[in-house]
């Protein structure tokens, strides 16, 4: 596949006032992402993700590395590597806001050199897609926040740029304005196989919406693999048993000491179990300790890991992409 | 062409933008009447009576000239801090066109 952004051992440290020592947010930092791949970078706060998402924009100058932008180099030949990329930094922060909505589409597609009859097809276009229609002569001031960040989104989207970052695109939405953001993301993904790159806390937008994550810790990149992937190796046997009555104290011994990490609630409406399974064939044990005192199984789950959950387990249990690839063998 | 367009988006902006910040425009055009008014009225009382016509002459260009220096400088140090409170100004240093292109395109409009 084609190599649209190459980022080879980026650094970038921050002097603090009265400190002789920098602050190193970035450090040798070296990814890709090919054409068409939409890829998270994540990280917990302070990790380096804005500070590398600046640099990929020629915001930032980095103090070592290098980046190209469809082969082109961002320092070097900034402008021209800008004409592939365009950027939602603090998403509704990135409009006039005495402009109204079409005026500000028309404007930033005037920065970029296009005259108003050039977009006006794809501005109307994009005003349809995010439900901005009826509001195209309201002032950007009057809109909502879930509005003016979807505005953001169709801004970036008509430079008509091969590479979309987006930092936050659903920061500080309520879940409904959310859910509507991530579908119109993800029927734009679908039907323009555009390459982006989305930094975000929000994990089901990730999960719903990256092919590929980066997680970058204290300005390393500690993990860089499909989404799938990980949530594989993560995967748990864990099943959520509801019982028809509670167990026997022989039958509850038997099960904490077989599995360990079973937890056991009963309560005066229901007697749960949960277990976590080493093997698949583990659960034939399960029943034979139910059926020894005919316990009723009234319903099984299986309980699934998030992208969630995995992300907190890469960041705080401090797996490496090395780690990773040991286990996954 | 893309020159044209830039400059076409940048007037129409201010343009727009000065129309709805109609008591700012209004503030700002009453303002440089006022200080002509004073550099004009100043030299009736201050200048020579006989070189009055001169005078009057020289201030009026020199009023004119010192208004466009100065609104200039403020308009590009005004424009980048606002642009920098808004959170726009990141978008204009992405422009393709390159951040003087912009500003210039601004000055002009």
């Amino acid at each position: 596949m084609e190599k649209i952004i190459e980022v080879r051992g980026i650094s970038k440290a921050y002097g603090k006032r009265k400190m002789k020592e920098k602050i190193h947010a970035v450090r040798d930092v070296s990814f890709h992402v090919n054409r068409g791949e939409v890829v998270g970078l994540l990280g917990p706060n302070g990790a380096g993700k804005t500070s590398t998402i600046k640099m990929l924009c020629g915001l930032l100058e980095s103090d070592a590395g290098s980046i190209h932008i469809n082969g082109l180099d961002i320092c070097k030949k900034r402008l021209k590597a800008l004409e592939h990329i365009s950027a939602v930094l603090e998403g509704n922060r990135n409009l006039y806001w005495r402009l109204t909505v079409r005026e500000n589409l028309e404007y930033f597609a005037g920065n970029r050199g296009y005259s108003r009859k050039q977009v006006a097809y794809q501005a109307d276009k994009l005003l349809e897609q995010f439900n901005l229609k009826d509001k195209e002569n309201e002032l950007v001031n009057g809109l909502s926040r879930g509005m003016q960040q979807k505005l953001a989104i169709a801004v970036a989207l008509l430079a008509n740029t091969d590479v979309i970052l987006l930092d936050e695109p659903t920061l500080g939405l309520d879940v409904e304005v959310s859910y509507e953001l991530r579908n119109i993301l993800n029927r734009i993904v679908k039907e323009e196989q555009r390459t982006i790159i989305i930094s975000s806390h929000d994990m089901p937008v990730v999960q719903e919406l990256c092919d590929r994550v980066i997680i970058i810790n204290k300005g390393e990149v500690v993990i860089d693999d499909r989404v799938e992937n990980l949530l594989k190796l993560f995967e748990t046997r864990a099943y959520s048993m509801k019982l028809g009555e509670g167990l026997s104290v022989d039958q509850e011994n038997k099960l904490l000491s077989k599995f360990p990490l079973s937890t056991y609630t009963t309560s005066s409406h229901e007697t749960i179990v949960e277990v976590n399974l080493e093997h698949s064939q583990d659960i034939y044990e399960l029943f034979d300790l139910l059926k020894e005192e005919g316990t009723m199984v009234e319903s099984i789950d299986r309980i699934t890991i998030d992208f969630e959950q995995v992300f907190v387990q890469i960041v705080k249990g401090g797996m490496t992409n090395e780690m990773a690839a040991s286990i996954q063998c | 062409m893309k020159w044209l367009h830039l400059f076409s988006a940048n007037f129409r902006k201010e343009y727009i933008e000065m129309k709805r910040y109609l008591p700012n425009t209004i503030a700002l055009v009453f303002t440089f009447y006022i200080i002509f008014l004073a550099a004009f009225f100043g030299i009736m009382f201050i200048g020579d009576p006989a070189s009055f016509d001169m005078n009057v002459q020289y201030s009026i260009v020199s009023v004119v000239f010192w208004s466009l220096t100065m609104m200039t400088m403020n308009f590009i140090g005004f424009s980048v801090v606002t642009e920098a409170t808004r959170g726009t100004l990141e978008q204009i240093y992405m422009s393709p066109m390159g951040v003087w292109k912009i500003m210039l395109t601004r000055i002009i409009a």
